[in-house]
């Protein structure tokens, strides 16, 4: 063994007058810096210092071919077949793309509406939120034509869940559907708002700060503006009340409707209470943090970041038939009441929606 | 208005706006009386407009206005401040609450003022666009905004109490301009930005040749009341600073907010010259109200202002220190006369001398 490794030495001596201690090149007795014009080692053009690291890299070099060269024989590596290729042209395009695509935003060439919306960055987001309509929560959306194609309309649907996901599901079965695709501009809250990065993302994804200012020039804008009038009373609510809505606001959202004449549309969301079931809310931190609650599920805070990661809850989305507001009259001094009237009727629709979608749900997962 | 001859009062007329506004109504026939008032002396002289220097807490103010007849009072002696001075106070707010007497005294019926749409304030609970009619929240640190706020409810108690003078307040959004200083001008001058991390507000500008274009359309029109200025369009401030290749600094808020409170005890107060709230939150007027009430409709998109002071401000790298342009264009004609005076003057001399040079020869 020994005698072997002597014998494929390089047979040349450095020009410090000590016998070459590289490997000779196969079939050769010199080693690949001495076989090319029989320059020595430090020769007095370059710097000792960059030469060894010459030196270095080819016997690092020499090394790693000779290893090829062995499992090229032993049969161990292959020639990459077509769908290696394939795979990696692909890769290489869309990391290409991307490149372009951040290349031009670095530029600032791009385009945001006056509400903060990005429509490219909602397609780049998309193919995620694709994926956990059709693949992770495999997402049911019946009654979607009940959407008018276009004009003004108001969705108002139970939240729950914690992460405000039922939104993004929501908004990508409207944006998915076969006939008149369109974007939903869903409301939030304004400590989202407030906090950095949350409430940037979500205004670069068409949402918008609940306001009943911005829900009303919205509609007025024939936009379709999705509400969740429970807010942070839904999603943060024990996991022994799920499915029991909780006070629908002030009903600031049916007054909306009712001066731009929006029609309502419930929605009822089945299957997101269980993403994240909340065992117990850690108020006093959540104080502390400037939250509005601080769940405490299994996997939160007790896997860490982990714990964000939603369970595969088999879910259900219902849009009912639409509330026409546009012939309903009032006076001056009759809308508080019609405003309560309306308020617990939608919120009956809904809860009755739920109600009936719990019945036919055999399993929560599947 | 029409056919009758105007006369008009502005303040600071040696200031930015006043001496802009000044030289637009000096060339219109329409305004009859031009009088100018401000506490220092004007670069250069006004063509018609009648100068006197003298602060508006004068007492003779309210006789001057109601002698010449002024009809419009243009209010536009404001100096920003970024740190607290009781000068600038004085001069800002004492100044405007005297200007707002005097004119109730000498019975003049309408009075402009300008005033910033950071009085509405940045705070997450604001709608997405501002009404004129919304209030204001927020406390800020800056006198630039402070002092706007106060002469904002001065305007708003003095136009309660008094039937006259009839006011129209002109609520700017960020004014910039290449060469005209303001406090958006300060903030993006330098080639790194210091921003938020995490914000990326809505943001909206106003061409400083818009400013003047409101100002003028406002003292000719008679519309009281109050209007957001603004030029069309919004941009998020991250795209402006893209737009400039310009390097955002992302700081956490906290952080911004200490540093800024900090430096404004320094010499440099103005090392951020535009609140981190500003920077967090959108801060947009609806200018419906402007282009449906007012009747004006701002040349300058947000987009073009800003491209149009980034273009600027790259040029100015090149251009030489002394510009050619400020050069007198009559200056060359002048000097071709004094020359010719001047020659003509020693030809004289030499004709005269060589005249007594003869006649002393022939006397020889």
């Amino acid at each position: 063994m020994t005698s072997n490794a002597d014998a494929a030495r390089c047979k040349a001596t450095t020009s410090k007058g000590n016998p070459c201690r590289n490997r000779a090149l196969p079939g050769m007795e010199l080693c690949s810096v001495h076989a090319g014009g029989g320059r020595t080692h430090g020769g007095a053009q370059s710097g000792p210092g960059r030469d060894e690291i010459a030196v270095l890299l080819e016997q690092i070099l020499a090394v790693l071919l000779e290893l090829r060269a062995g499992m090229a024989a032993q049969g161990q590596i292959r020639e990459p077949d077509e769908l290696t290729r394939e795979l990696a042209a692909k890769v290489l395009a869309f990391c290409n793309q991307k490149m372009e695509v951040l290349k031009r935003r670095v530029d600032g060439d791009y385009t945001v509406d006056k509400w903060g919306r990005d429509l490219e960055l909602m397609a780049e987001f998309h193919p995620l939120a694709s994926f956990l309509f059709h693949k992770y929560w495999r997402v049911e959306a019946t009654g979607l034509e009940n959407i008018p194609a276009s004009g003004r309309a108001l969705l108002v649907a139970n939240h729950s869940g914690v992460v405000p996901w039922d939104a993004v599901m929501i908004m990508t079965a409207v944006a998915e559907r076969e006939k008149d695709p369109r974007n939903v501009r869903g409301l939030f809250h304004s400590w989202a708002a407030s906090m950095p990065v949350a409430g940037l993302v979500l205004q670069r994804l068409g949402h918008v700060h609940a306001h009943p200012d911005n829900a009303m020039r919205l509609l007025s804008e024939d936009e379709a503006v999705l509400v969740f009038p429970e807010g942070a009373k839904g999603v943060g609510k024990p996991f022994s009340e799920r499915y029991q809505l909780a006070r629908f606001g002030r009903g600031g959202f049916v007054r909306s409707a009712l001066r731009t004449g929006a029609p309502i549309i419930p929605v009822s969301v089945v299957g997101a209470e269980e993403i994240h079931p909340v065992m117990a809310n850690a108020a006093p931190l959540a104080q502390l943090l400037n939250l509005p609650f601080l769940p405490i599920t299994p996997t939160f805070p007790l896997l860490g970041p982990l714990g964000l990661i939603p369970l595969p809850s088999k879910w259900s989305i219902h849009f009912h038939p639409a509330i026409d507001l546009s012939h309903v009259k009032h006076g001056p001094s009759g809308e508080p009441l019609l405003v309560s009237k309306l308020t617990s009727e939608v919120r009956e629709v809904i809860q009755q929606g739920i109600y009936d979608r719990l019945k036919k749900r055999k399993a929560v997962f599947w | 208005m029409s056919g009758k001859k105007r006369a008009v009062l502005i303040t600071g007329v040696a200031h930015t706006w006043g001496s802009r506004l000044a030289s637009l109504l000096e060339a219109d026939p329409e305004f009859d009386a031009l009088i100018g008032i401000d506490y220092m002396k004007p670069e250069k002289p006004f063509a018609r407009m009648e100068f006197f220097q003298i602060e508006p807490h004068h007492p003779l103010l309210p006789e001057l206005l109601k002698v010449t007849g002024v009809d419009t009072v243009c209010h536009l002696l404001f100096e920003d401040a970024y740190a607290p001075s009781e000068e600038v106070f004085d001069l800002n707010v004492m100044g405007t609450m005297d200007l707002l007497a005097a004119c109730g005294a000498g019975e003049t019926p309408r009075v402009v003022l300008m005033s910033d749409a950071k009085v509405y304030g940045a705070v997450a609970e604001n709608p997405h666009f501002l009404t004129e009619d919304t209030d204001f929240l927020g406390s800020y640190r800056h006198p630039y905004v402070i002092h706007r706020m106060e002469v904002e409810k001065i305007a708003d108690r003095f136009s309660r109490q008094n039937p006259l003078p009839k006011i129209t307040m002109l609520r700017f959004a960020n004014i910039l301009g290449f060469g005209v200083d303001t406090p958006m001008a300060r903030y993006l001058s330098p080639q790194m930005v210091p921003t938020v991390f995490g914000y990326d507000p809505m943001m909206q500008l106003t061409h400083v040749k818009d400013v003047t274009a409101a100002l003028y359309h406002a003292v000719k029109n008679d519309v009281p009341g109050t209007f957001n200025i603004a030029g069309d369009g919004f941009l998020p401030l991250c795209q402006m600073l893209r737009l400039g290749k310009k390097v955002s600094l992302p700081f956490g808020a906290p952080f911004l907010r200490l540093g800024g409170k900090i430096f404004q005890k320094t010499p440099i107060p103005d090392s951020l010259p535009i609140e981190e709230a500003f920077l967090k939150f959108p801060c947009l007027g609806d200018t419906a109200r402007m282009k449906n009430v007012l009747g004006f409709s701002p040349q300058f998109t947000t987009r073009e202002t800003i491209e149009d002071f980034l273009e600027n401000q790259r040029l100015a790298k090149y251009l030489p220190k002394r510009s050619r342009s400020q050069a007198d264009p009559k200056a060359a004609e002048k000097l071709q006369d004094y020359l010719m005076a001047k020659r003509r003057a020693q030809d004289y001399l030499t004709e005269l001398i060589e005249s007594f040079n003869k006649e002393s020869g022939h006397d020889q």
